[in-house]
């Protein structure tokens, strides 16, 4: 017998046993196999039916044995009611038996029966979270014994690798022109004939022998290559061993992964391995799975854990809403405050943020699904509450790493997955695809969050402070010559009253509410100033829109700073006006000579619908079209770049441009009128016409 | 006891004499529409009616909401994507008929309790929480269950969705029917062909069990509706009649709404009870005309204010010109 120390890379089930693959220190990457033997529970409609049903269960051939085991069944009650644990002969023949017993007479329900094979024996029998670090003690590829370490505090992925690539199909012919492939090391295309191009990409994995695959579009463009392959007489073999591959459902591939697309909080473009590891556990999912599955699969995988853990049987669905008049619908339905700020430019604003607003009320009103019995245990408070610890203790330890590090894009990585694991259990709360999903639960949470914004309004205004904006979770105020310490004061101050973790989170120099882009009100989230710090902060301006080209956002950024860093408001109305005024001339002046680069000028838009069924010529739709003349396949969510080149012309075909290069004409009017744009936001938020400086 | 449980329940529930009827001929909820009055009846307790159509349909729903809250309880289910609305009631609708009907929305909204069902597997359950509440709630005068069908929608779970949706109805329908209460079940229209007649989306068994079904159908005119009638137990189906849709003109009614807003909480409900009683006489007597008493004080306090605000005018220009 054997042992190491590695990481738990994938599962699957293979064979009527599970195969699972680790990774060691060494990097090896070892395969193991372990008894799987699936089961379910049924609860029988009366003594009498029961009997009947153990008769019935003796003469079926499908089930291996069954046994009475007395397991909780109601989410709030200690109450174990026995119910008959059913062990299948073969996994194929689950489903079918639990089919069968659903619709038999002496059977009221059946529990336990709708997760993933993979995921009842990671959820029952391994009790391991995937990816997560573990002593493993092994025979002859057979598992012993596994155990997990602790290494919740390891801030740096574990030694997983992945490639990233992406296929250009030919539309007409539907052959593969190129494949790009992107590692950490950097950006490799593979062109030429597509045999060869197939065969390149082949032999780039198996030297390169990553465990991650991910491609933007996930299984579709696996399938895509794989039917290229073998329609080009290439052998296609991207497996680590001779396990079949279960790509499709949960991107095991003997071996390696391929990943789906669903990345919450983290990005695969920047290897977010640290996010996926925390989406994983959190999931207790693999991190095919992790990949694929929303909010809500992970959340209730991570609950059935949880209750399984407990002795809950899980029902396929609970509901614990019951009727009420419309009148306390009203009444209750309703979000955090909001207080609208007023229109003008402030100085020395302290912008105190309550950390994690929803989890924290969570956690602290024990707020469930169960909204009563048993208060010795709450689902959601438990499944959160040391996610959100780890997150608290992870922002504090990004403040003192060494900007730009590889360990501090790690914690951001890791604090953005588990801001989003977090957050969205909130949203989930209240769902109704959620097996526990509970409106009323979801309605308190909300009614404790207008509590605490009134609570920190009125502790800020007593304190002295006026309150300048409120969103929810955060509190903007100001007080003349208050100090940063004193604005500390407040936040804690703001935590003790609601009980609440809450911080300073911005101290603003100056800051600058707009109107909405129609100008009529105030906008609530639109805003833009800088902080003691310098730092600049904006949100609902051209410089936060995705699509905005990288110049504007570049001068934007540029004229905020030129504008808001000056010591006192008047400087900021005659000097930093005049700077702005002055970065704005030279950059209308760069337009107009042509001394942009083009690519600095290129709009990314998303296509929110099939290019074909846009009602108005927009110029997302006309660059799209651009690209499928031009042999390139587009369709719905895919992002598409170009260049205004002629906003007038008549024929909106002719208005952008797709194939962008260096050089090319580009609509120096067009773009004029969008840095005006830009420079105007900038100038309304401290009082400033532009037509007047 | 169980002897006495099991004659109570053998006697025939299901006979009734004619005398019993006629004095019943009354009873019942209109529906506030004459005309569809006419053609149906008033809904009495224990029948399934289905009305079908488009936004007629939900002004109907809201309309009989109101009125069955004048005479106690209203249970509502809600069948909705959990994604668009929470729920197909039109508050301001639901308000402006109240008013409408010389009813505080406060009130109206209090006595309409309501479930929801965001999703096929939900609707089993919830109809079983909602039956509960009418089982409870023993005030209850009606029953609305709005866009019953609305699961259906997806052909891949139409199957499972059509099972949920029956036996959702089974369990409303028994107690409704044991307990005297009238269900009023909506569904959107469908048209096998264009020549052929609009009949309620859903599934078989819910057409086969309502007693009475209902399309509606929108003119070119907002005042008037062509309904057809469907099914009925006793009269010729189909037949196509007209429905007045203006409120106004089936029924006057005053009310003070607006202006009780203005007074606190505590003396609200005794101010609304004095005034109704005062002002009962010249309620029945506005009832031929179209102005309301309070939008009569109104007027005439505006003519009143019109002909100072002349006075003045007339009295600064004299001072000017002097």
């Amino acid at each position: 017998m054997t042992s190491f120390v590695g990481w738990l890379l994938d599962a699957y089930i293979q064979s009527e046993e599970a195969a699972l693959w680790f990774v060691d220190l060494d990097g090896r990457r070892v395969r193991l196999t372990a008894v799987y033997s699936p089961f379910f529970h049924v609860k029988p409609r009366s003594q009498e039916d029961g009997e009947r049903l153990t008769r019935e269960l003796e003469a079926c051939a499908a089930v291996d044995s069954f046994c009475i085991e007395p397991k909780r069944t109601s989410l709030g009650s200690c109450h174990l009611e026995p119910l008959i644990r059913i062990n299948v002969t073969r996994t194929k023949e689950f489903h079918q038996l639990v089919r069968g017993l659903e619709e038999n007479d002496h059977v009221s329900d059946v529990y336990n029966a709708d997760f993933k094979h993979v995921q009842r024996y990671l959820l029952t029998q391994l009790q391991i979270e995937p990816t997560s670090k573990v002593v493993v003690e092994h025979d002859s590829g057979r598992l012993v014994s596994i155990e997990r370490v602790d290494d919740s505090m390891e801030i740096a992925p574990p030694p997983f690798s992945m490639i990233r690539f992406r296929t250009e199909v030919d539309v007409p012919s539907g052959r593969i022109s190129w494949i790009e492939i992107n590692t950490e090391r950097g950006q490799v295309r593979l062109e030429g004939l597509e045999k060869e191009v197939i065969a390149s990409f082949l032999n780039y994995v198996e030297l390169e022998d990553p465990d991650f695959l991910f491609c933007p579009k996930c299984e579709e463009e696996y399938n895509v290559l794989e039917a290229r392959a073998k329609a080009t007489g290439v052998e296609f073999e991207l497996r680590r061993c001779s396990d079949a591959a279960q790509v499709r459902g949960q991107g095991s591939l003997a071996g390696r992964v391929v990943l789906g697309d669903v990345f919450y909080g983290y990005s695969a473009d920047k290897w977010g391995i640290a996010g996926l590891v925390e989406r994983a556990r959190f999931a207790f999912a693999p991190p095919g799975l992790a990949t694929r599955w929303k909010s809500n699969r992970s959340i209730d995988s991570r609950n059935c854990f949880e209750l399984l853990r407990r002795g809950y049987a899980i029902p396929r669905a609970c509901y614990f809403e019951c009727a009420r008049s419309l009148s306390e619908l009203m009444k209750k339905d309703r979000g955090g405050i909001a207080i609208t700020p007023e229109e003008g430019l402030y100085e020395n604003v302290g912008a105190i943020d309550f950390d994690s607003q929803f989890p924290s009320i969570i956690i602290k009103e024990r707020l469930s699904y169960e909204l009563q019995g048993d208060e010795s245990f709450r689902l959601i408070p438990q499944v959160i509450a040391p996610f959100t610890t780890k997150r608290i203790l992870l922002k504090r330890i990004e403040g003192v790493l060494q900007r730009g590090s590889d360990v501090r894009r790690y914690c951001r990585q890791r604090i953005e997955a588990l801001k989003m694991i977090a957050v969205t259990q909130y949203g989930i709360s209240g769902c109704c695809w959620n097996r526990f999903g509970n409106v009323l639960t979801f309605e308190a949470i909300n009614e404790q969050s207008r509590k605490a914004m009134v609570v920190a309004k009125r502790t800020a205004e007593h304190s002295g402070f006026s309150v300048i904006y409120g969103d929810v979770d955060s509190v903007f105020v100001s007080k003349k010559d208050a100090s940063r310490e004193e604005y500390e004061k407040l936040a804690a101050a703001i935590s003790a009253e609601t009980g609440l973790p809450a911080s300073l989170d911005r101290h603003f120099k100056f800051i600058g509410f707009l109107r909405t882009r129609d100008g009529l009100v105030t906008a609530l989230k639109r805003y833009l100033g800088i902080t003691y710090d310098g730092e600049i902060e904006a949100r609902g301006i051209e410089m936060r829109r995705a699509d905005a080209p990288e110049f504007v956002k570049r001068f934007q950024a540029s004229a905020i700073c030129a504008v808001l860093d000056c010591e006192n408001l008047e400087e900021v109305r005659t000097l930093g006006v005049r700077r702005g005024r002055e970065l704005l001339d030279a950059a209308i002046r760069a337009i107009e000579l042509g001394a942009v680069d083009t690519e600095e000028l290129t709009v990314t838009k998303c296509l929110r619908k099939e290019p074909g069924k846009y009602m108005v010529n927009t110029a997302q739709r006309s660059a799209a079209l651009q690209l499928i003349a031009s042999g390139r396949e587009v369709r719905a969510g895919d992002s598409v770049q170009y260049v205004f080149v002629d906003v007038d012309h008549a024929n909106h075909m002719c208005r952008v441009e797709a194939k962008i290069s260096d050089g090319m004409n580009y609509d120096r009017e067009e773009y004029t009128k969008i840095i005006l744009r830009a420079a105007k936001t900038v100038f309304s938020a401290v009082g400033a016409e532009l037509e007047t400086i | 006891m169980e002897v006495e449980d099991a004659r109570h329940d053998s006697q025939p529930a299901v006979f009734v004499r004619a005398s019993e009827l006629m004095a019943k001929g009354d009873s019942g909820i209109s529906t506030g529409y004459s005309e569809l009055d006419e053609v149906i009846g008033r809904l009495q307790g224990g029948l399934v009616y289905l009305f079908c159509g488009g936004s007629f349909v939900d002004r109907l729903v809201h309309r009989l909401m109101v009125r069955a809250c004048a005479v106690g309880k209203v249970g509502y289910m809600n069948n909705t994507d959990y994604y668009s609305e929470k729920t197909l009631v039109d508050l301001d609708m639901l308000a402006s008929l109240s008013k409408l009907e010389g009813m505080e929305p406060d009130d109206v909204l209090e006595s309409i309790y309501f479930v929801a069902a965001y999703n096929a597997q939900r609707q089993r359950k919830v109809a079983s929480v909602f039956a509960e509440m009418v089982r409870s709630e023993m005030q209850t005068k009606l029953i609305v269950i709005h866009n019953a069908p609305m699961f259906l929608v997806d052909p891949k779970s139409r199957l499972k969705a059509s099972e949920s949706l029956n036996k959702s109805l089974v369990i409303v329908y028994q107690l409704a029917a044991r307990m005297g209460i009238p269900v009023v079940v909506t569904a959107p229209a469908t048209q096998i062909s264009k020549l052929a007649t609009h009949r309620p989306f859903g599934s078989s068994w819910m057409r086969h069990s309502a007693r009475v079904i209902v399309h509606f159908r929108e003119t070119g005119n907002e005042m008037r509706v062509v309904a057809t009638l469907i099914k009925h137990p006793s009269r010729p189906a189909p037949v196509s009649f007209h429905v007045s849709a203006d409120e106004r003109v089936n029924d006057k009614k005053w009310s003070p709404s607006k202006y009780v807003q203005l007074l606190g909480e505590e003396h609200r409900r005794a101010f609304v009870e004095l005034e109704r009683g005062a002002w009962e006489t010249e309620r029945r007597a506005c009832e031929c005309v179209s102005l309301l008493p309070f939008d009569t004080m109104n007027l005439t306090a505006s003519v009143f204010v019109m002909k100072e605000i002349w006075r003045l005018r007339k009295r600064l220009e004299e001072l000017v010109s002097a």
